[in-house]
């Protein structure tokens, strides 16, 4: 009774007499509250923000070196101006007066979470969250978690610690440079991914061994690879079960899902368009799938920068066809030289256009309303006419490749020649509609490169039609090439037009440039402010029997 | 990695049984290298079951045995694939009993034949061997093949077509009708039934009115047409689709009664071997240039209904109007799969099924190949470029 009697008058004595140091043990701890709140502030609005980078790093295939490369040369979009308001609160954390720095930094928080909002791009390839994805955002979230326990560690042995300054500046700066937080929790992550990708390249290999039926198709190149893979698996599915690798799944652990989500007992034939980023690629897809027939598109400088030099690029395509087996056939687009002066021993099968040396070739390139046809010849001395609604020299080369894979593998004329008539284009990529009032309309609206629309001319020029118009606001966000690029369309456009509709004044002018330059009659260069009185004007010329190609999209943001 | 082929037999049909025969001769005969057999049969009172008990013929001998010793299941698609879900579901326990990568219906009669299971494999987006909706319906109903076979300048005996309900109202004018019309003999036949169930002969107005009466009692709708007295029968089976259709030999049943009746086609010594033990020439004892008209006919009657896979075409000859030739019958899921007709013409019970799985698969690309949908939504699309 005594002693309990004791104790509480000790301790009423010591909060008695200590209401100053109370009160500073108050204040301290309303600091590191408002430390903590605006900490977790901070971590919500860098697991938000980290989408993006995310976004990118699986886009980049979560390879560290080239999310980097790309970082450095998109950095300037990235760190914004807006991040300049971070040096408030910094200055009051170097005053050391946490409340007021906290204070400070959650406002920029929400400033910076109502920029980040505003200025949100739309993603031309969708963000998939996978289980990966989902892997980086607890790393990512463990990590803030990580640095929050410290702060309040460091804080609780040593307010005043220069330590905890320093600490939180460098928490600060990794929001100025969000890209740090994604880097190191991929780098965190690795050896965990690797064991996890093996174990699905295992399981997926377990997979197609009992699947002993089955014939693979390699498809590479550096363009066409897609387009060849769909007119592939059209021609095939006249005849067989077939899988192919969806949408861009091109790299081994994209074929690896396909395998293991996707590959049913029925499927007869497999089509696997393999990209490659680095030598050796596409030599494991192959190691995985074993392909027994080998398509090569195309060689170009694609990905140089990873590649190092032509030669790597090469090689790594031509993986495809040192993989195949004895009684394997590579399918080689020689009109492509790089392709053509590779020597390789295995059983080739050459393409190409207008060249009657190889075994599959293709001439007679003729365009009408109905689309584009052209007469395939084979080396057995047969000839069959193709038609389909595609358009383009690029198209014709994907043709060719597929048919002489169909044809080698045995399928009928009629099979193939219908299953080409029925694909139908890519909407707003040369997409070929022909109205009811006689008129040809190409769009290719959503072409914005300078070799695209040099090809689109070639089309529209090749039509026999009376009337040639072309519709185009000019070539875009090409930086310093934009001038040089457009003032060549306007000279392409100059010899192959009838009409030409130029939207936006200021815009075309390059285009306008070389229209007066190549004296091209005025009366029939037409400058509009937007697609609407573009469409008016096309009324009044528009006549029938006419062919109006649409040359790249015209969005609103660009009305001038 | 073997394709899973879910049989289907059984069915609340009146052929229930003979579809149990038909489906265990294909389930012997499958090529089971290539495929991995899942029995899926349909009770006379319309539950599915499932279990490696359905696979022996001697176990339907005690089918309230057999039913009991299987699962009920009940089949849906998640995701990529179509599952066999046990029912009533366990909630500890993994439901599913088995997968589906094409459906195989050995089923005859209404309920199943007739376009019905089609729809269900439709419904489920599964690929499935034999005719589609369309073909089985027309082919079960023999008022509307007639008018299909008709229109495409196929030799058919003219009938007379009414509801059940409607003579039983007009009794006296409608037999007076058919009498003068067609006059006796006739035979009386429900519109969609197969294996010859309810089809009666009638030489006289007493006969006539117990045959509508038998056949009113299987269907809604009757038709009546001439009886041919002095008739040869020919079936020849066609195997194909609209690219590729293929007719086997002809045979000949023979009959003990007048017409091929439902005992003489399943019921006759050895019942359990189906359709394929009935008594017949084989082949048919005919001129080849007939024969070659009999195959051209069933390959144009084939395509004209759409079919798929395989179908045994019945025809007629009547032997006193100069051999005139008539369609009869199409039997989209004939008994047996009248593999004994391709066997005489050169193609093995295995390989049959094998061509006829195929079939299906093609079938099923073809749909696939076609736009269904746009993939806009017409709520979503905004105002402006609406």
């Amino acid at each position: 009774m005594e002693t309990q009697s004791q104790v509480c008058q000790c301790r009423f004595l010591e909060s008695h007499n200590d209401t100053q140091f109370h009160l500073k043990t108050d204040m301290s701890q309303m600091n590191i509250a408002f430390v903590n709140l605006s900490l977790l502030i901070y971590l919500a609005f860098m697991l938000i923000t980290s989408r993006k980078y995310l976004h990118m790093l699986q886009l980049n295939s979560y390879m560290n070196s080239r999310f980097l490369k790309w970082f450095l040369i998109n950095y300037k979009k990235d760190i914004k101006p807006i991040g300049v308001l971070l040096v408030v609160p910094l200055l009051f954390l170097w005053w050391k007066n946490l409340l007021i720095f906290s204070i400070t930094w959650i406002c920029v928080n929400f400033i910076f979470l109502y920029n980040y909002q505003k200025t949100k791009a739309s993603e031309k390839k969708k963000f998939v969250i996978t289980n990966r994805i989902k892997r980086l955002y607890v790393t990512i979230a463990s990590l803030l978690i990580l640095s929050l326990l410290i702060v309040n560690l460091v804080y609780f042995s040593d307010k005043d610690s220069w330590g905890l300054v320093i600490f939180i500046s460098v928490i600060i700066l990794v929001e100025e440079i969000n890209i740090f937080l994604t880097l190191i929790a991929n780098i965190l992550n690795y050896p965990l991914e690797n064991v996890i990708n093996r174990f699905y390249v295992i399981d997926a290999k377990r997979f197609l061994n009992q699947h002993d039926q089955l014939i693979v198709i390699g498809i590479t190149g550096s363009y066409g690879k897609t387009s060849s893979k769909f007119i592939l698996s059209r021609i095939f599915s006249e005849k067989y079960n077939v899988l192919m690798t969806p949408e861009s799944y091109n790299t081994l652990m994209g074929v690896v899902r396909t395998v293991r989500e996707l590959l049913k007992p029925t499927h007869e034939i497999f089509v696997v368009e393999m990209g490659a980023k680095k030598k050796g690629d596409i030599r494991k897809i192959c190691q995985l799938v074993k392909p027994k027939y080998g398509l090569l598109t195309s060689i170009g400088p694609q990905h140089l920068d990873t590649f190092k030099s032509f030669e790597n690029i090469i090689e790594t395509k031509f993986e495809l066809v040192d993989s195949l087996p004895e009684n394997g056939v590579a399918f080689l687009n020689f009109n492509n030289d790089a392709i053509r002066k590779r020597k390789t021993e295995k059983r080739i099968i050459s393409y190409g256009i207008e060249n009657d040396k190889l075994n599959y070739w293709a001439e007679n390139i003729y365009y009408d309303s109905s689309g584009l046809s052209f007469s395939l010849y084979t080396y057995k001395n047969e000839k069959m006419v193709i038609k389909t609604r595609l358009l383009g020299l690029h198209n014709v080369l994907n043709i060719l490749g597929a048919c002489s894979m169909a044809l080698e593998m045995g399928m009928k004329v009629n099979d193939i020649c219908y299953a080409v008539k029925q694909l139908s284009p890519i909407p707003h990529r040369l997409e070929l509609k022909s109205q009811s009032t006689g008129v040809t309309i190409i769009d290719d609206a959503f072409n914005s490169n300078p070799e695209g629309a040099n090809e689109a001319l070639n089309v529209l020029n090749k039509f026999n039609h009376s009337t040639k118009i072309l519709i185009t606001p000019g070539l875009v966000e090409l930086g310093e090439r934009e001038y040089e690029c457009n003032y060549s369309l306007g000279v392409k456009a100059a010899s192959v037009c009838d009409y030409i509709v130029l939207v936006g004044n200021k815009r075309s002018k390059p285009m306008m440039d070389a229209l007066i330059e190549n004296n091209f009659d005025n009366q029939k260069v037409f400058v509009v402010k937007n697609l609407n009185e573009a469409m008016e004007k096309l009324k009044s010329i528009t006549i029938l029997d006419s062919v109006i190609l649409f040359e790249n999209d015209l969005p609103d943001n660009y009305e001038e | 990695m073997k394709i899973n082929v879910g049989v289907f037999l059984g069915g609340v049909s009146v052929e229930h049984e003979i579809s149990v025969i038909s489906a265990i001769q294909a389930i012997y005969a499958i090529d089971k290298e290539r495929f991995n057999i899942i029995p899926i049969y349909i009770t006379k009172n319309g539950f599915m079951v499932t279990g490696n008990n359905l696979l022996d013929i001697e176990n339907y001998k005690n089918t309230e045995k057999l039913i009991a010793s299987c699962d009920q299941i009940t089949i849906t698609r998640q995701g990529k694939d179509v599952f066999l879900f046990k029912i009533p579901s366990k909630r500890f326990s993994n439901n599913i009993v088995g997968k589906v990568d094409i459906a195989f219906p050995i089923v005859h009669g209404t309920n199943c034949e007739d376009g019905t299971i089609q729809g269900l494999f439709e419904i489920l987006r599964l690929p499935y061997v034999g005719s589609d909706i369309l073909a089985s319906s027309l082919c079960m109903d023999k008022i509307m093949m007639k008018h299909v076979l008709k229109e495409n300048d196929l030799p058919v005996l003219d009938c007379i077509a009414f509801y059940t309900k409607e003579l039983k109202v007009n009794n006296e004018e409608i037999i007076n009708h058919i009498e003068s019309e067609i006059g006796y003999p006739i035979i009386v036949k429900p519109a969609n039934l197969g294996s010859s169930i309810g089809i009666k002969k009638a030489n006289n107005r007493q006969q006539l009115e117990k045959a509508i009466s038998l056949a009113g009692e299987f269907s809604n709708r009757i038709l009546v047409e001439k009886a041919i007295v002095r008739l040869k029968e020919i079936n020849c089976a066609v195997l194909g689709d609209y690219e590729t259709a293929n007719a086997s030999v002809c045979e000949e049943p023979i009959n003990s009664d007048e017409i091929l009746s439902y005992s003489d086609k399943y019921m006759s010594k050895n019942s359990s071997k189906g359709m394929s033990s009935s008594k017949r020439k084989l082949p048919a004892d005919i001129a080849p240039e007939v024969e070659l008209i009999i195959k051209n006919m069933a390959i144009r009657a084939f395509n004209s209904l759409c079919c798929n896979g395989v179908a045994r075409i019945d025809f007629l000859i009547d032997l006193d109007m100069k051999n005139k030739i008539y369609v009869n019958e199409v039997n989209t899921i004939p008994g047996s799969l009248s593999f004994y007709l391709w066997e005489a013409t050169g193609k093995s019970f295995t390989e049959l099924l094998s061509e006829l799985i195929d079939l299906g698969f093609k079938r099923d690309r073809e749909r696939k190949n076609l736009m269904y949908t746009y993939n806009s939504n017409i709520f979503s699309v905004s105002g402006s470029k609406g």
